[in-house]
């Protein structure tokens, strides 16, 4: 259902302003984005606002999304994602619930998802894992609950300052590793 | 500053932009920024290729029907360019649509804001567990709802809105949407003033509202009518 091409053939109609593509995209994705969107805003009602409002930006920039890039379950999600940042920080200040779930389930395979995002995904991880537990945590936390450096510190008890620096450090490593890892 | 002399600091940015731990004003330039720099949406959509799959967790879930009603009713109309305006005013209320044409009680759509004015009045219904449903936002002569949690009901059933004002009988808002979602600004029934509204109460009707034009139920839940703005 996910295939690349696929969805990427279905873009191209969106650009052109087929809702049938749309409605195919939607069909395709949405199940898959929810979830992210979810995970952010932690809320039924306003994680689906936010998904509507990131799939009418799907629908304006399918003409933004560059053909042969090959990711374009990734492109959607980043909308999405970016849609429920902002939508959060419209959000009166609430105390995030921190769950350690998380990066410990990095590891697992995941049967569902295409193999092109899997591969991705294991070059992420094998990278992650060479980062220092707290550069990780850190870096885990701000993505996955889109949390502010400011809520990263609290969690992790140290300063701002310091958050500020693992992070920084950890998505040098990343993209360090990363580069060599495709090259 | 020359993002383009420090591909570095440019990298830890689309990086930190993606990441989510960019904020506030840098968050808002750099947005700008990537508007007239293509090599730096680049550097972002690198990062987004390798970071957004792990947001794409293993458990897909489907989004509630409302979202797709929500889409399909803000995408262009197919229709004659006649009939346009109109078709998009009845799609896009969506949820209210459940008000049947010839009701009194129904709210009568006047005029839709090019951009939302300000609504200094709001109100928020909880459910009986203290969770937020709806919110009300208004100005002295519109309002807007947002719906924010699913309120099953029986098919023969409507949740009817009330603006209470001292004094008066109960003016009948309209029918409460019942799924997630939100509404365009509508105007207020009858003119209403929302600066006179003290409360908010919502009763259980049949279906398609209260065949009085009066609240035929007990109140369900009710909520003040707050300002916003600071009394001068």
């Amino acid at each position: 259902m996910l295939e690349v091409d696929a969805l990427e053939k279905l873009l191209r109609r969106v650009a052109q302003a087929d809702q049938e593509a749309f409605r195919q995209f939607y069909d395709a994705t949405s199940a898959h984005l929810y979830p992210v969107a979810l995970r952010i805003l932690r809320e039924e009602g306003r994680a689906a606002e936010s998904l509507q409002d990131a799939f009418m930006k799907i629908w304006l920039k399918a003409g933004e999304y560059q053909s042969g890039r090959g990711a374009p379950l990734a492109w959607a999600a980043a909308i999405v994602r970016y849609q429920a940042i902002d939508d959060l920080r419209r959000l009166p200040k609430d105390q995030p619930g921190w769950e350690d779930e998380d990066w410990d389930r990095w590891g697992e395979p995941n049967s569902h998802a295409e193999r092109a995002l899997e591969s991705e995904k294991q070059r992420l991880q094998d990278c992650l894992k060479q980062l220092p537990s707290e550069q990780r945590q850190a870096i885990s936390q701000a993505f996955y609950r889109a949390a502010s450096y400011e809520e990263v510190a609290r969690f992790a008890g140290e300063a701002l300052g310091t958050v500020k620096s693992w992070i920084r450090r950890g998505l040098l490593t990343l993209r360090d590793c990363l580069h060599h890892e495709s090259a | 500053m020359n993002l383009h002399k420090s591909p570095k600091l440019a990298d830890m940015l689309a990086g930190a932009y993606v990441l989510g731990t960019l904020r506030g004003r840098a968050r808002r330039r750099f947005t700008q920024m990537l508007h007239n720099r293509p090599w730096l949406a680049a550097r972002v959509a690198e990062w987004e290729d390798v970071l957004m799959p792990l947001s794409l967790r293993a458990q897909p879930i489907p989004p509630p029907r409302s979202v797709w009603q929500g889409v399909q009713a803000e995408l262009p109309k197919k229709s004659s360019v006649a009939a346009q305006g109109k078709l998009v005013w009845w799609q896009k209320l969506g949820v209210w649509r459940s008000l049947s044409a010839g009701l009194s009680i129904a709210l009568v759509v006047l005029l839709l804001w090019p951009t939302p004015p300000q609504m200094p009045y709001m109100a928020v219904l909880n459910n009986r567990s203290g969770q937020a449903v709806w919110m009300l936002r208004a100005n002295t002569h519109h309002m807007a709802l947002v719906t924010m949690h699913a309120m099953p009901l029986p098919p023969d059933k409507s949740l009817q809105l009330w603006a209470i004002v001292p004094g008066k009988k109960p003016i009948s808002m309209g029918l409460l949407p019942t799924s997630p979602g939100r509404t365009p600004v509508l105007s207020t029934p009858d003119h209403l003033d929302m600066r006179t509204v003290s409360l908010i109460a919502v009763t259980m009707e049949p279906a398609g509202g209260s065949p009085t034009g009066q609240p035929t139920s007990a109140i369900l839940y009710k909520a003040s009518v707050l300002s916003t703005q600071l009394s001068s």
